[in-house]
């Protein structure tokens, strides 16, 4: 680490520039999501209607649909006087629910923008004295989801899944009396990596089965509202021009990193390599591989980008642990990945924990949609389990991490102290070696509060929704802007811990250094340990 | 609905035309009424369902009391108790108005009802542009924009009771908002809450109805003030908010059967003996004093329900007191 690097050798006038310029890009990409973009997500709510399967029975054999030639015959309310008449039976009703819904008088259709759809189930269950529901209800549901395409006839639904789904229902049951609304938790449903047709049907019977006591202990269940959550056109728009802008730009960075690196007259470093895999997986989050989705089916997309964000997360808590560790100060040779690996198995060990998981969530929802891991106790607490275990890695990275600045902050009062009576050369080493690490502490520490603080504003913020829409798209602002200064960060990094050509010149040129420094520059031993016996030896 | 296509225009000029010639045929409709009601062939029944889950509502909310919300078979439904200003005229409003608002919101959701609309304009603007970009906004905001135009529309603002019922059909909208529910789904990275996404959900009509009993209970009395506004009745009282219910007159005790006030009186109501609520036959009664039957009564019992539409039951006998006003 002889040479310096951009950062010490930037004139204080240019550093003014480039962090001023830097500051208005990080406010641009907060007004781009606040001003242009729309709310990130929208959702639907739709109300179950109530199909009538005369003599159908159990078997999927025909799509009912409510709206368009040929739906089925539908009841409003379970007390109207048809089910009675015709004795229809429970295995006769179908939760029919046909998204979009039309507005203004036109059949709306789902666009490939939308890029995935997430949907929960909200039930309608009424408290009544003489109905089972049991401490513990499990509620049992045959679902089927289709779709359609804007040119295909009325009743040419096409299946993607079909599943038998039991979820635990929990419910508060806070006032027992005829016809009071019994609270339910939402019930997780389906999950689709791609929204590439037009439009979308989901069948759902509630089979009763006496004998296998199936369904027999949920109440008075009066209506199903389904709840699809997509992201919004817009935002997808304003997303993917954000990221098709960064994509490029964080590549030439990346090559002019990377020519730099390789121009020096030694091999790369183990800092300068973590630089260069920390902007890699910058460039990779940024990929606007979305772009494909407007005319491929991708259903793997969600689990695609949660792993492209594990992978940038896990080299970016690797990068500060290396970097706080290469400017310790301490007399010890490091330089190499081996030495890191208590800290970077903790990272690694969360990652691959919080990886394990996403496949046995997503990964399993690319088969069947239906499938959630919370769905039933077993499951949610293998889920809390993987979650814990990567909480418990978290934790201890954190103090890992906590220690080694700890000892790094100690190492550079230390050395503060002794400044004074070290020598031109040595002082500048080390003023170097401590700015360095000051200013990396200052803008990480900067970058994580901000978004801690917006995220806890936007937690907040979304707990008091308010009816009246202002200009102001606080949540798109929020994701525009942190996703905008984390590729800020990293361009920064890049930048400005880029070797410099000129600390050489000037350390050569002005101070005339020991023959041992010299060849200790050239042949990268590490100068730590010279310029530490040296002061020993004063 | 055979003859609408539902790929572009759900309502043809011809179904169109039919629909206004039906709604021609009500002649309780006013002609802005009309005008909406010719424009979709379904809204006249989630009106008319959203009204009568309002009066089902008002006789539950009030079962328990001297005025019950008696309706009668005529146009008016409620009778002679709407020439009076008073609180129960207040909750009638409000609880129609809402039934109103939470039948539109629901058919809305449902999909079957084809005018809702993507903006909180009543008039559709281009729903595909608005919803591709950034979605439709909440079906509670048709609801209520499309209440108030329908319902509103027959009150005479220069009048103090057009001006109390338009009031009460307000506060009667925002009760529907203020009781919504707030409902959020995590949605982050390997199941974490970084993204959360939040919802207001429509609370069950009960609980609509529920919280307007509370504001009947606290309704305020108002007058008629300068600049054809309500005022307090004395400076020390507080303004009624736009959430909360007004009446203009006290309303009468509803001991005695009396047409002129849409009165049945108390006589022969059950009561609740040991109860000193309004359901008590102290107060129920007006003093006259109850009466007490002792009578077999077979009832259903350990009924076993099937969901959705099966009910298994037996019968049971048993002894029990009634007691009724005198």
């Amino acid at each position: 680490m002889a040479e310096g690097v951009v950062l010490e050798t930037l004139s204080n006038r240019k550093l003014v520039y480039l962090t001023m310029s830097l500051l208005l890009l990080q406010i641009t990409f907060y007004l781009i999501g606040g001003l242009i973009a729309p709310a990130p997500t929208n959702v639907q709510n739709i109300l179950g209607t109530k199909c009538l399967d005369t003599g159908g029975g159990r078997a999927w054999t025909k799509w009912h649909y409510s709206r368009g030639e040929g739906r089925c015959e539908f009841v409003d309310e379970f007390n109207d006087p048809r089910i009675m008449m015709d004795h229809i039976s429970t295995n006769e009703i179908v939760f029919v629910f046909q998204f979009p819904t039309p507005r203004g008088g036109h059949e709306l259709d789902m666009s490939r923008w939308f890029q995935n759809i997430i949907s929960v189930l909200q039930l309608d269950v009424e408290y009544n004295p003489d109905v089972q529901f049991d401490d513990n209800p499990v509620i049992t549901m045959d679902a089927r989801l289709g779709y359609k395409n804007k040119h295909d006839n009325h009743s040419d639904w096409t299946e993607i899944a079909r599943s038998t789904e039991i979820r635990d229902l929990k419910c508060n049951l806070a006032k027992r009396e005829l016809g009071q609304p019994i609270e339910c938790d939402l019930l997780p449903f389906f999950e689709l990596g791609s929204c590439h047709h037009d439009y979308y049907l989901i069948n759902i019977r509630l089979p009763v089965d006496e004998k296998r006591m199936m369904n027999t202990g949920i109440g008075v269940l009066n209506n199903i509202y389904m709840i699809a959550i997509h992201p919004n056109g817009g935002f997808s728009k304003v997303w993917l021009s954000l990221k098709t802008c960064l994509f490029p730009t964080m590549l030439a960075v990346l090559i002019w990193f990377w020519h730099r690196v390789v121009q020096l007259p030694r091999p790369s470093n183990l800092l300068e390599r973590m630089l260069l895999a920390l902007g890699l997986t910058m460039a990779f989050l940024n990929l606007p591989v979305e772009w494909f989705t407007l005319w491929i089916y991708m259903p793997y997309m969600l689990l695609f980008s949660d792993i492209r964000q594990g992978i940038f997360h896990t080299v970016l808590l690797s990068f500060w642990i290396i970097f706080t560790g290469e400017h310790m100060m301490d007399q010890v040779q490091r330089n190499r990945l081996v030495l890191y690996w208590k800290h970077l198995g903790a990272v690694a060990f969360g990652c691959i924990c919080l990886f394990v998981f996403e496949l046995c969530e997503r990964g399993v929802q690319l088969t069947n949609p239906f499938y959630s891991i919370w769905a039933t106790t077993s499951g949610s607490k293998l889920g809390y389990a993987f979650v814990i275990l990567a909480s418990v890695a978290a934790c201890v990275y954190f103090v890992f991490l906590c220690v080694m600045v700890g000892r790094a902050l100690i190492n550079i009062y230390s050395k503060r102290s002794l400044l004074a009576t070290m020598s031109k050369a040595r002082r500048k080493y080390y003023k170097g070696l401590i700015y360095r690490f000051n200013f990396l502490m200052m803008m990480t520490v900067v970058c994580a509060a901000i978004t801690v603080i917006f995220f806890i504003i936007g937690q907040v913020s979304e707990g008091q929704w308010k009816w009246n829409e202002n200009s102001l798209e606080y949540n798109s602002a929020f994701l525009t802007g942190v996703y905008g200064m984390w590729n800020v960060y990293v361009c920064c990094l890049l930048i400005l811990y880029a070797p410099s050509h000129k600390t050489k010149a000037v350390i050569t040129g002005r101070f005339p250094l020991h023959h041992k420094h010299v060849i200790c520059a050239i042949t990268l031993c590490h100068q730590n340990v010279v310029l530490e016996k040296e002061i020993w030896f004063r | 609905m055979s003859g609408a296509t539902y790929n572009g225009v759900l309502v043809s000029p011809r179904t169109k035309s039919e629909n206004r010639a039906r709604c021609a045929e009500i002649d309780v409709l006013a002609p802005r009424q009309r005008e909406l009601c010719s424009r979709s062939r379904h809204i006249l029944d989630v009106v008319s369902s959203g009204a009568s889950a309002g009066i089902d509502e008002c006789q539950y909310q009030f079962r328990l009391r001297r005025w019950n919300c008696s309706t009668f078979n005529t146009t008016d439904v409620f009778g002679k108790i709407l020439d009076l200003k008073t609180r129960e005229k207040a909750y009638i409003y409000a609880v129609s108005s809402a039934g109103v608002m939470h039948a539109v919101t629901q058919a809305c959701a449902r999909g079957t009802l084809d005018i809702c609309s993507c903006d909180t304009h009543v008039r559709a603007r281009e729903p595909e542009a608005g919803f591709l970009w950034g979605g439709c906004s909440h079906n509670v905001n048709f609801g209520g924009v499309f209440t108030r135009e329908f319902v509103d529309s027959n009150e005479n603002r220069r009048r103090s009771d057009g001006l109390m019922n338009l009031w009460n059909n307000a506060a009667g909208r925002k009760t529907i908002k203020e009781t919504m529910r707030l409902l959020c789904k995590c949605h982050g990275v390997s199941g974490s809450c970084s993204i959360k996404i939040c919802w207001r959900t429509m609370a069950k009509f009960r609980d609509v109805g529920a919280a307007l009993k509370e504001k009947f209970n606290g309704a305020s009395r108002v007058r008629l003030g300068r600049k054809h506004r309500f005022q307090p009745l004395d400076r020390l009282q507080k303004r009624p908010t736009r959430k909360d219910l007004v009446y203009l007159e006290e309303s009468p005790d509803f001991c005695e059967a009396n047409p002129a006030h849409g009165s049945l009186g108390t006589h022969g109501r059950q009561c609740n003996r040991t109860s000193y609520g309004l359901d008590g036959c102290r107060l129920m009664c007006c003093g006259r004093g109850y009466h007490t039957i002792i009578r077999d009564l077979s009832e259903d019992c350990n009924c076993k329900f099937f969901w959705c539409c099966r009910v298994v039951c037996e019968t049971c006998t048993r002894i029990v007191e009634q007691h009724f006003c005198n």
